[in-house]
């Protein structure tokens, strides 16, 4: 089983109080390494637009450039440099292990983590990390919820009683996942093969959040085809994509990881395409036997 | 070379005002002892510090406290975030002038401990620390240590000395250590006594400095292997070489 381990940057900004906050990660495996940091763009560069609420802006690209440094003049035999118990503004810290990465590329894992480490953990605070995001993406889940609802295939939330239909779609159940931490999708919906659906938004302005948000929906995607659950798994992402936002890398990067993942992937935009997926989600929530 | 900022713990108004607007400030500092390990930490700190003030190399503020019957070298902690140890290369090319300095420094004090993080560089603004000399000058042999050293460089692997592609700048930094008056370096030697330093070793490290300072650059001539990067025709432009 391959194993990647990781570690976590740190900006503790007052030294007396001593509260850290999550900065990058570096994550490694066999003899590969690479590193994530907060505000850096697709490009490796820091948008100093991202870091203005830092103290020193100055400070923290000198700290990233040092670390970034180390790694690459020195690789994986650089990682024991790297955590220096020293006290400091800026600090590395080991983060632990992550298995079962034999078949994602290390980069996707390190996103992964980032997302997960960096974001405030979990897919829910990630997605609320900034009022823009919150909000475009809780506007296009109700959308989509509302869509359920009109054709009467929604279930109540925190209820899975039937609703007079066969297999209605649920928000927010857990699933289980290969860690200790059950995965909790947008939608879900079972009849027999178990029809997993996460929403992506890349109409929002912070792409890279809208990549990172694809990144981690891949790899649930991947964990959940993985566990070989019963009756299967078809996972289905629901997106929401202008044209023009083909014109942003991140977004490009974030559609060519959900294809690879996504056995469907719905652009909710796009009036056809949403048409047959709604009634497939109705002949499903209807259909007596298992499909 | 910019004044160094320290960092304010407390900014209070003073209750009695003259004509000045006045205010009490606490500030940071970071103290050292000596130990079992270490006797000569503080004396090393004193001595060090004094005479990089003298010559104006970038080093913040120490002083001595006592902490329960124990010296303490308190150096005042600059203002700002911890930077990250010192890329040396990349600081020879930015301060040029400023390496050769604290390298000749080094030598003068028999610095064997000058590594990347007891030197602090924060690129945006180009501003430099130099900070910990407690294992530099008498280290923890004590005068046995400077009579071993006499006649070498004493840096052993020093951050920048491998770095530097020119010793040109040293000339100037050698005239500034040797225009230090000789009362600087003796006012230095009183401190290092007050803090514990024998006497009759105050003696023999004041004529140990006065001397090897007439010598810096006869033995940076004397050592070109420490200075790998440094073009063989420019060894003929300073004294000594």
């Amino acid at each position: 089983m391959a194993i990647a381990n990781y570690l976590i940057a740190q900006y503790i900004p007052d030294l007396f109080r001593r509260e850290p906050k999550n900065v990058g990660v570096i994550t490694w495996r066999g003899i590969e390494v690479v590193g994530r940091f907060f505000g850096e763009t697709d490009t490796g560069e820091i948008d100093g637009r991202k870091i203005k609420s830092f103290r020193h802006p100055d400070i923290y690209r000198q700290w990233v450039t040092y670390w970034r440094s180390l790694l690459q003049r020195r690789g994986v035999e650089g990682i024991s440099q790297l955590l220096d118990p020293s006290v400091s503004n800026y600090r590395i810290i080991k983060g632990g292990e992550v298995s079962g990465t034999e078949e994602d590329a290390i980069t996707d894992v390190l996103n992964y983590l980032y997302a997960l480490i960096v974001s405030e953990g979990g897919l829910r605070e990630a997605l609320g990390l900034s009022a823009d995001l919150s909000m475009a993406a809780g506007n296009f889940k109700a959308l989509v919820a509302e869509q359920f609802d009109a054709v009467q295939i929604l279930a109540p939330e925190n209820q899975q009683l039937p609703l007079g239909i066969a297999h209605p779609i649920y928000r927010n159940l857990p699933i289980p996942s290969s860690t200790a931490e059950p995965h909790k999708p947008s939608f879900v919906q079972q009849n027999g093969l178990l029809y997993v659906m996460e929403i992506i938004d890349f109409s929002i302005r912070e792409k890279d959040r809208a990549k990172d948000h694809a990144g981690l929906t891949s790899y649930m995607f991947d964990d959940l085809k993985k566990q070989q659950l019963p009756n299967g798994v078809r996972t289905i992402a629901i997106i929401r994509k202008r044209d023009e936002d083909d014109e942003h890398a991140s977004v490009r990067y974030g559609m060519a990881i959900l294809r690879e993942e996504a056995h469907e992937v719905v652009n909710w935009l796009h009036l056809d395409g949403r048409a047959l997926f709604l009634q497939e989600r109705v002949r499903i929530a209807r259909a007596v036997a298992p499909q | 070379m910019p004044a160094i900022s320290y960092r304010i713990w407390q900014w209070s108004e003073r209750a009695d005002q003259g004509i000045m607007q006045s205010y009490d400030v606490q500030l940071n500092g970071i103290a050292k002892s000596t130990d079992d390990e270490n006797p000569y930490a503080v004396i090393n700190e004193v001595v060090c510090g004094t005479l990089a003030h003298g010559i104006c190399l970038p080093i913040p503020v120490g002083f001595v406290t006592d902490k329960e019957g124990a010296k303490y070298y308190v150096s005042l902690d600059f203002a700002g975030e911890r930077l990250p140890p010192i890329d040396g290369a990349q600081f020879v090319q930015e301060q040029p002038d400023l390496a050769c300095g604290i390298v000749l420094f080094d030598i003068w004090i028999v610095n064997r401990d000058r590594h990347a993080r007891n030197l602090s560089y924060q690129v945006a603004i180009g501003q430099t620390q130099i900070f910990d000399h407690s294992h530099a000058f008498l280290e923890v042999e004590g005068t046995n240590r400077l009579t071993a050293h006499e006649n070498d460089l004493g840096i052993e692997t020093h951050c920048l000395a491998e770095h530097l592609e020119t010793i040109r700048p040293m000339q100037p930094w050698f005239e500034r250590i040797n225009q230090l008056p000789e009362y600087w370096v003796s006012e230095t030697m009183e401190r290092a006594v007050h803090v514990g330093l024998p006497v009759e070793e105050a003696q023999f490290c004041m004529e140990f400095l006065l001397r090897r300072r007439s010598r810096l650059l006869e033995l940076v001539a004397a050592h070109r292997a420490s200075f790998p990067r440094v073009q063989v025709d420019l060894w003929g432009e300073i004294e000594g070489s």
